[in-house]
């Protein structure tokens, strides 16, 4: 269905924030070329664009992407899956919340970069290691969010199933897991970052590719261009995932139905809805 | 009516904590009996502990005093709340049908009978494949109604459920709800309208403000014409069931 047009005037904003963020660059531009020392301690725009190119000619950039990208979305998945799956699992029993919650609380707040050591001996310095990291730093949000979903789902639509007397299972499947999953997808959309971060700091450990091991080896060097240029790549790949996770969650009514609608009356639904004409939900 | 009440409410009295750690009495001393087939509306001023007695009745609040449910719970009673908790993420239909999905009785004959309680309801052709957010709140409480009714359960509790719908539906629906209705289900019923109480009842509870007492029983005798609550005006009885009503409501409004 497509909302009616409404005249309203233009959204300029867009074009507001260009225009600020091309008179910094301006800024930052003009006061390094005056100084020597700003140049060395901050770069400047055009250097940066050159070091971005330099590193692409090489092959290296894409390489460094495509390792971080790489890391980051098996353990951001990994993470968002496996934690939501346990906080739902949580709704189950009431007991066995209250006796997990202060490990959650402790586990949570564990530093991710304290981990690291273990997490070489156990997995070594692959990509595993860099999974690991980004997965146990994302695991415990989606853990939470997926919780609270869960009691909030129970609290909107728990009275339906009780009049019913369904049973936990069909509770479970039919208003719980469908009903959490917007906080799910939202969990999804906070861990974006977190999981770049994850496995950011993997690389810092210890690598011999990706974009933070570019950054760690130019910030050796003093080279800010380079560490510029590598951290624009890390911001462009933080807003890919978020476009990724936004357009998951636009589809959420879609997701939902996966849980728990009989076949039968999903086929009924759809043969009423080709026949006033409607575009068929799924 | 036969012996045996399908609700049986002796003595009830709820209080809740406030927040500030006092007590609140919500219901004082309620009796009540409800007969097979027998629609009893409660109706009183806001905040005077209707919904509190459908609340102790499903158990979900406690109580002193006697407060007995003499069917299976589950497929012998619906509980229609006051704000529709439909599924957003299921069409009319298939929220309509979520009793018999439930209870394992899917089938195609099933699925058309859920949708020829829809149409009753005026929600019929391509409503039913609508979802929730797509309907107004009139069309979503008629959607809850056909939910609860869709199961033919022995006792029904609504909280307000004409609520939100407008005026000449909430007429038609008047109708419906009480031809479905019929000798079958026994309602137990909390309003705020008096036009429908003394329309769809065959006994009206006036309660008192807080905490709530049942002030005045009133049986109308318009329990067996199937009209509609505007005609009934028309005949000389209303007047006088009316303005019994509402002479037990003004005078007990605080208690």
């Amino acid at each position: 269905m497509k909302p009616p047009e409404i005249n309203r005037p233009p959204d300029r904003s867009p074009w507001v924030a260009a225009g600020i963020a091309v008179l910094l660059l301006l800024a930052w531009e003009f006061a390094s070329r005056g100084s020597e020392r700003v140049t060395f301690l901050f770069s400047r725009p055009s250097q940066v664009w050159d070091a971005l190119v330099a590193m692409a000619i090489s092959g290296t950039l894409l390489n460094d992407v495509g390792v971080t990208a790489s890391e980051a979305l098996l353990g951001t998945t990994a993470g968002t899956v496996l934690g939501s799956a346990v906080g739902l699992a949580l709704w189950m029993s009431k007991r066995a919340t209250r006796v997990a919650a202060p490990f959650v609380v402790m586990a949570a707040n564990f530093p991710v970069f304290a981990l690291a050591p273990a997490a070489i001996v156990w997995l070594g310095i692959g990509i595993g290691m860099k999974v690991f990291l980004a997965a146990f730093a994302t695991f415990f949000v989606s853990l939470n969010l997926a919780h609270q979903g869960a009691k909030l789902a129970q609290e909107q639509f728990g009275s339906v199933f009780d009049g019913f007397r369904a049973s936990p299972w069909d509770t479970y499947r039919k208003i719980i897991v469908p009903g959490a999953l917007d906080a799910v997808l939202s969990s999804m959309r906070v861990n974006v970052g977190l999981g770049i971060l994850g496995a950011f700091i993997g690389e810092f450990i210890a690598s011999e590719h990706g974009l933070g091991r570019a950054i760690i080896r130019a910030s050796g060097l003093y080279q800010i261009d380079r560490v510029f240029a590598a951290s624009l790549c890390i911001i462009a790949l933080a807003a890919l995932f978020d476009r990724l996770a936004q357009g998951l969650q636009q589809e959420k009514l879609l997701i939902a139905r996966a849980f728990g609608l009989p076949r039968r009356l999903r086929a009924r639904t759809q043969e009423l809805a080709s026949r006033s004409h409607r575009s068929p939900p799924g | 009516m036969s012996a045996e009440p399908d609700i049986d409410i002796k003595g009830l009295s709820v209080s809740y904590r406030r927040y500030d750690g006092s007590i609140k009495h919500a219901v004082a001393d309620v009796t009540l009996e409800l007969f097979p087939g027998e629609i009893v509306s409660i109706v009183g001023p806001s905040g005077c502990g209707k919904t509190s007695i459908l609340r102790a009745v499903l158990d979900e609040v406690e109580y002193k005093g006697r407060c007995q449910l003499n069917v299976a719970r589950g497929s012998g009673l619906s509980y229609l709340q006051q704000n529709p908790a439909l599924l957003p993420w299921r069409t009319a239909l298939e929220n309509a049908a979520l009793g018999q999905e439930v209870r394992g009785l899917l089938s195609a004959d099933s699925i058309l009978k859920v949708e020829e309680l829809l149409a009753n309801f005026e929600l019929g052709g391509k409503t039913m494949s609508m979802y929730p957010a797509e309907l107004s709140t009139g069309m979503q409480q008629r959607v809850v109604l056909a939910r609860a009714l869709e199961s033919s359960p022995r006792v029904l509790l609504c909280d307000e459920p004409f609520s939100a719908i407008d005026f000449i539906t909430r007429l038609k629906l008047n109708r419906i709800f009480k031809k479905r209705c019929g000798a079958r289900v026994s309602v137990l019923m909390v309003t705020h309208n008096i036009d429908e109480a003394i329309f769809l009842s065959s006994r009206v509870c006036v309660m008192s403000g807080s905490p709530g007492r049942i002030v005045k029983v009133i049986s109308p005798v318009f329990c067996n014409l199937v009209d509609d609550a505007v005609s009934i005006r028309q005949e000389p009885e209303f007047e006088k069931y009316f303005n019994e009503i509402w002479q037990a409501m003004r005078t007990h409004e605080a208690s």
